[in-house]
């Protein structure tokens, strides 16, 4: 079969399939349908396609966030599905080594997918009628029709015969209109073509290759570039270098002075920063204790806030001094130790904010924000050891950013594995001595936590009588919904706590 | 010059068909005198989307300068104006396009640009098939 054919019949087939799969339904089993369809297509339409080792790794890393989309059915499972195969198709398409990159080429396919589309098919366009004709037909009857309506009116009005005659014609228009929108109604509509388009953009590549020409200039390993005086003269750094070092930015011992006035910078901001980690390794690692004037939510915020300012300014002035020659300067042997310690000081800084967050938890339970937290500290610390390794091995900007770009995805799949509403409502349950549960947040969770708080009703019991109130309205809301969804939203989450209501009390269809 | 002028008659095209269709709809409908419909809208929607000239001609000079064929940029034209326009009904009725009233005039909305497209695929070929030195794309 012709290519462009195959492609029509995906494109359009995906288009209708993804409408009927996700049109009035939740994520859940469909997600392996749309998913199989996707995985095919990319596979019929670019034979070559899957051979690349990253297209194959970031196929494991979609189907593991599917298997999770299907068993946990979070939002962080969604997010984790909808990324991954994202970019499995935008590395399957094109030719890319970096993510961010790839990410750019799968925007680019999605906002050109219409042209993409009417590019392959513009040469199998069916003519069932003489366009022509038609248009011709449409000019010449477009003033006529405006009289026509108007004419209507005023004979409609004086004429009761007439009149009568149009209200019935008018009738059975209507009933037929009202049945034409209930099965094509514009909200369908809309979604059939959002489906095309995501179809269209997973599946179509794009004529615009900005991305692939720019990705393609850049290499992972720094070289050594001579610039000439009159080039380097109009850079923005250079006029940043200049207004702040006058004269000595300029002329031939410019990058000895660069040196100097990095080392400078890093030995101050080492000896600042070590005051600070010595006072919170002091204060938080050996002596910590809970003082009724300090409260711990502005102990942690303060902190975190503290350990961003700094890792941006970290990475910003590394990235800054280490951005070109500097990188080959001979001398540069302490300017090097001071990055590296100033790195090492960082990483000081994440432990001592992990500590805060550590005893934040043990007194307030566990939050998304308090798990978030750490995820963002195990972040940091992939950046710092990257930009460490970018300097030892003197490496580009562009490879900071890909291997870091990677280390996200690897986080976020990986992030996606937990059913972490559960693993707080639990967490924090079975502590309930100790600190007492925030019922309003645990009622917010999602329906996986249902049976947990109903088997600890004690809990509720405790506080307030509406909470219990509240826990039944979800429970409503949640049997109600699952009485409207199909197999196609079928996910073990809401089917585990379906089970628990169909053996304790109501059954629920699934 | 020519992407304002193309868009001003793209604009004012999907505007007469939307008086005419929601005039037609109107009369299906009894009760409304038809015409008076018709012209309210007409001149509403004239005054309501004339905002809309400006990005409709961004969109004709960005897809210019997409590498693509002339048929391919009508097309992505199309698709692009009938996202703003319900992206503008959408901003306008603040949340009001789920209620059937609303739903009907974005469909007439929509039907009437992709007549107005289809009617004018001269003046858009015309626009799209020129390239940087003034040459149809298949010459």
């Amino acid at each position: 079969m012709n290519s462009n054919v195959t492609k029509l019949i995906l494109v359009i087939g995906g288009a209708f399939l993804f409408n009927y799969l996700f049109s009035n339904e939740q994520m859940g089993v469909n997600s392996t349908i749309y998913s199989l369809l996707v995985v095919v297509g990319i596979r019929v339409l670019h034979r070559q396609a899957l051979k690349g080792a990253t297209t194959r790794w970031l196929l494991a890393a979609h189907l593991f966030s599917l298997a999770m989309v299907v068993l946990h059915n979070t939002g962080l499972s969604k997010m984790a599905y909808s990324v991954t195969l994202a970019l499995f198709a935008a590395f399957a398409l094109h030719v890319h080594r970096s993510a961010w990159f790839a990410a750019g080429s799968f925007l680019t396919n999605a906002l050109c997918m219409p042209a993409s589309f009417a590019e392959n098919f513009a040469p199998f366009r069916v003519r069932p009628f003489r366009i022509k004709s038609f248009s011709r037909l449409f000019r010449f009857a477009l003033f006529p029709l405006m009289l026509l309506i108007v004419f209507f009116e005023l004979y409609s009005a004086a004429n009761d015969a007439f009149r009568q005659l149009r209200n019935a014609l008018g009738r059975q228009l209507q009933l037929f209109y009202i049945s034409f929108f209930e099965v094509f109604s514009i909200r369908h509509f809309q979604f059939l073509l959002l489906g095309w388009f995501i179809t269209g953009a997973l599946l179509l590549k794009s004529n615009v290759a900005w991305f692939i020409k720019k990705e393609g200039l850049c290499t992972d390993e720094l070289k050594r570039r001579k610039v000439l005086w009159g080039d380097r003269a109009h850079t923005p750094f250079y006029q940043l270098m200049s207004t702040v070092m006058g004269r000595f930015a300029q002329g031939m011992m410019a990058l000895k002075n660069e040196n100097v006035a990095g080392i400078i910078t890093l030995i101050l901001l080492n000896a600042m920063l070590l005051v600070v980690n010595l006072l919170d390794i002091n204060h938080l690692w050996f002596n910590f204790e809970y003082t009724s004037e300090e409260p711990a939510y502005r102990m942690v915020h303060e902190g975190t806030e503290l350990l961003i300012a700094s890792i941006v300014l970290a990475m910003a002035l590394l990235l800054f001094f280490f951005r070109g020659n500097l990188n080959f300067y001979r001398g540069n042997k302490w300017l090097r130790y001071g990055a590296f310690a100033w790195i090492a000081q960082n990483i000081v800084l994440v432990i001592s904010v992990a500590i805060r967050d550590y005893y934040y938890i043990a007194r307030h339970g566990l939050a998304h924000k308090r798990i978030g937290v750490l995820l963002f500290l195990l972040m940091v610390v992939i950046g710092l050891v990257t930009v460490y390794i970018k300097i030892l091995r003197k490496k580009t900007r562009y490879y900071l950013f890909r291997v870091n770009g990677f280390a996200c995805i690897i986080v976020l799949v990986l992030a996606s594995g937990v059913h972490w509403d559960e693993l707080i409502a639990r967490y924090n349950i079975q502590r309930k001595e100790m600190v007492l549960p925030d019922i309003p947040f645990l009622l917010q969770m999602s329906d996986k936590v249902l049976p947990l708080l109903e088997a600890h009703r004690d809990v509720l019991k405790t506080y307030q009588a509406d909470y219990q109130e509240q826990l039944n309205k979800k429970k409503a809301a949640f049997i109600k919904r699952q009485q409207q969804l199909s197999w196609l939203s079928w996910n073990y989450a809401d089917a585990s706590t379906a089970a628990y209501y169909s053996q304790h009390e109501n059954p629920v269809k699934q | 010059m020519r992407y304002l002028s193309v868009s001003f008659k793209l604009w004012v095209g999907t505007t007469i068909i939307n008086a005419i269709i929601v005039a037609c709809w109107a009369f299906i409908n009894n009760g409304e005198p038809a015409s008076a419909v018709g012209f309210v809208v007409l001149f509403g929607g004239i005054f309501i989307s004339f905002p809309l000239l400006a990005p409709a001609t961004w969109l004709l000079k960005a897809a210019q300068a997409l590498p693509y064929s002339a048929t391919a940029k009508i097309v992505w034209v199309a698709c692009m104006l009938l996202l703003q326009n319900w992206l503008f009904l959408e901003l306008l009725s603040r949340g009001l396009l789920g209620s059937p009233i609303m739903d009907g005039f974005a469909s007439a909305v929509s039907l009437s640009l992709v007549i107005t497209v289809r009617l004018m695929r001269t003046s858009l070929y015309k626009l799209f098939a020129v390239d940087k030195n003034g040459l149809y794309e298949n010459t």
